[in-house]
């Protein structure tokens, strides 16, 4: 089977003009990915460090051998140093350019994404201040907050002079629900929780992503919670019930009401559950760890 | 007891079919075994089981098999399991095909990879599919690995007719589109034989949309090269179409830049339609020497094997013969039997079947 896939494969002469039309044919195709130019660049980076971290493991491993080295120590440490300098370079400009084009597509959509910045408003975060005040007064150590800050929620955890990591997924929330990818958001969001360490938190908050997912993301992403909370560390969630039909095509059901994040609280061993009857139509509750 | 695991059971995907197979062999042996779920999907709830309802009936000595193809919850909480686990590793494409399309998606990849080097160190055995995915799991950290096929899709020969036209090049590709298939590749062929030999040429592509933004971008490349009417998007087609697809190509053309093992490639062959592959990934694993290997991204190399296969008929035909009989000669028709023997084996610790190719790695 060897012999015959060296004799059955074609490859064309790279110079010859069908192979040049092609060629140049496909670089045109390229630009038309939304990174354009830029595409290679996270790919590029991410090799030369995968390459580099493994070639300085296979070092280590000669070294510690005792076998003798290709090249002086001195000089492989100077060709590392700027190899890992380009690979990084390379990296963090592909992460700049994204960055810009993820703004430049809100700018271009945002009558899509209009339906769903309308939902925080509603929401109203300024007339639930008086209970988040109450919810976040025991406040101590990390705050994780998930999906779409406000500043002033921001504000007042700030305020509480407590360590505060925002992970704000509103503009990757925005492209992927038009695309219909909202998966990646819930997976996300579960990602930054799994990688926190055990019972190192004080607060987590939850805002908007509640409406949109359904029973069983609500318990994955409570349960990733209740681990990373210290014990007496407090969960927020709060969203607004409404939903885009958009949404509920994306959910497949409506929002789950403020009872049953309620029970999927208690579920996962929540205890000190605290509604605010301040809004009826909004999720808004908190359960201590 | 041996028990499947995967995120969702698709009755009509790759693994879907391959968990369910997996399923009737064992019921066909009368050895009792349940498949655990994520998430549930209406189409095959009755087959399904919550994996939170997994701990009520576990028993301390049960085999573990995870159908790995994508990152996912279910991995993590297999990770915090006792039992012993088998993972058998359907693939995953590279985080840098997607990142100049979808970069959050490259990311997910990457979690994909991420966890397969976890379950690496937490699983007894690695089946793929695939030499090549044999590489992956030796690369992710696997120490004992095996390479047994997928399951082919059935497939009943007794209505299908070739209806090909003699002289027109009618190609066909079947896969959803996704980056990795480098769609593009075929596309930009098709072109160059419009252009240089066949006015007449036509490219139908079969399969669903798996990245909005990268179909988007070859019904763009289609639009500028003024190739409307000569390519066609049909999307998911049921079976009696893609039979009638197959009957009418004059080659399945195969551009993909990653494959773990493409199960159309067989397909065609089933069909006895000559198939152009690319020289990357699996592909050349499974097409064997019964098509033709052009070099990975090379739309020249894609026409010279077209035009190839209709000027030289003895060498078409000699390809058509070889691919009848590559499904037995991957070892497709027994894939759900070998598998089980090598799970039945695992799960009493006795000597595996030399049909799995078990393979031991230093760690």
């Amino acid at each position: 089977m060897e012999d015959s896939r060296q004799t059955n494969v074609t490859k064309n002469d790279e110079t010859s003009p069908t192979s040049l039309a092609g060629a140049t044919l496909l670089e045109r195709f390229a630009h038309f990915s939304p990174q354009g130019s830029l595409r290679w660049n996270f790919s590029d980076g991410f090799h030369r460090l995968g390459r580099l971290l493994n070639r300085m493991k296979d070092e280590e491993e000669t070294e510690s051998r005792g076998r003798s080295r290709k090249a002086p120590a001195q000089q492989l440490t100077l060709d590392v140093a700027k190899e890992a300098f380009s690979a990084i370079y390379e990296s963090l400009r592909y992460i700049d350019a994204r960055l810009a084009k993820v703004e430049e597509t809100l700018e271009r959509h945002a009558t899509v994404f209009s339906g769903w910045e309308h939902h925080l408003e509603p929401l109203s975060i300024s007339s639930l201040s008086p209970w988040l005040g109450t919810q976040l007064s025991p406040l101590q150590g990390k705050v994780l907050v998930g999906d779409a800050p406000t500043d002033l929620l921001v504000e007042m955890i700030g305020g509480k002079s407590a360590t505060v990591q925002i992970v704000d997924i509103r503009a990757t929330m925005a492209l992927h629900w038009a695309k219909r990818t909202h998966r990646v958001i819930i997976d996300e969001l579960k990602n930054v929780l799994a990688n926190q360490v055990p019972h190192s938190l004080g607060c987590v908050v939850f805002i908007g992503i509640a409406s949109r997912i359904g029973a069983a993301d609500a318990i994955h992403l409570v349960e990733d919670a209740k681990r990373a909370l210290a014990p007496g560390g407090r969960l927020i969630v709060l969203s607004a019930s409404t939903q885009t039909p958009l949404e509920r095509d994306l959910v497949g059901h409506g929002p789950l009401s403020c009872e049953t994040w309620e029970t999927v609280l208690r579920h996962c061993g929540f205890a000190d559950i605290d509604k605010t009857t301040k809004d009826s139509a909004h999720i808004c509750l908190s359960g201590k760890s | 007891m041996i028990h499947q695991f995967v995120p969702m059971l698709h009755r009509h995907d790759a693994v879907g079919r391959h968990v369910v197979g997996i399923q009737q062999e064992f019921l066909r042996r009368g050895i009792p075994s349940k498949i655990f779920v994520e998430k549930i999907d209406p189409d095959t709830h009755d087959m399904t089981t919550l994996v939170s309802r997994y701990e009520a009936v576990r028993k301390p000595d049960d085999l573990l098999v995870y159908h790995f193809a994508t990152a996912s919850q279910l991995a993590t909480v297999l990770l915090k399991r006792s039992e012993r686990l088998v993972i058998v590793y359907h693939n995953i494409t590279p985080p840098e095909c997607f990142a100049p399309w979808d970069n959050p998606l490259a990311l997910h990849q990457l979690r994909g990879q991420q966890q397969l080097g976890l379950l690496a160190h937490r699983s007894v055995l690695g089946v793929a599919v695939s030499q090549f995915n044999r590489d992956d799991l030796i690369h992710s950290g696997f120490t004992t690995t095996a390479v047994l096929p997928p399951l082919p899709e059935p497939f009943d020969g007794s209505a299908y007719l070739r209806t090909e036209s003699e002289n027109r090049h009618n190609w066909l590709t079947v896969g959803r589109i996704a980056p990795n298939k480098a769609l593009e590749v075929a596309i930009v062929a098709l072109s160059l034989m419009r252009e240089s030999h066949d006015p007449t040429a036509t490219l139908s592509i079969v399969g669903r949309v798996a990245l909005d933004v990268y179909a988007d971008a070859l019904r763009r490349l289609v639009g500028e090269l003024g190739l409307e009417g000569a390519v066609r998007f049909f999307g998911q087609v049921d079976a009696h179409t893609l039979n009638d697809l197959y009957a009418k190509a004059s080659a399945v053309v195969v551009t993909s830049v990653h494959e773990g093992f493409c199960l159309q490639v067989v397909e065609a062959m089933e069909r006895s339609v000559p198939v152009i592959a690319a020289n990357a990934a699996a592909l050349p694993e499974v097409v064997g020497d019964a098509g033709v290997l052009v070099a990975p991204r090379d739309p020249s190399a894609v026409v010279d094997a077209a035009l190839r296969l209709r000027s030289d008929k003895g060498f078409c035909a000699s390809l058509v013969e070889k691919g009848r009989g590559r499904i037995a000669a991957l070892g497709m028709n027994s894939a759900a039997s070998d598998l089980c023997d090598l799970l039945v084996s695992v799960e009493r610790k006795e000597t595996p079947p030399p049909s799995a190719r078990v393979e031991r790695h230093k760690g």
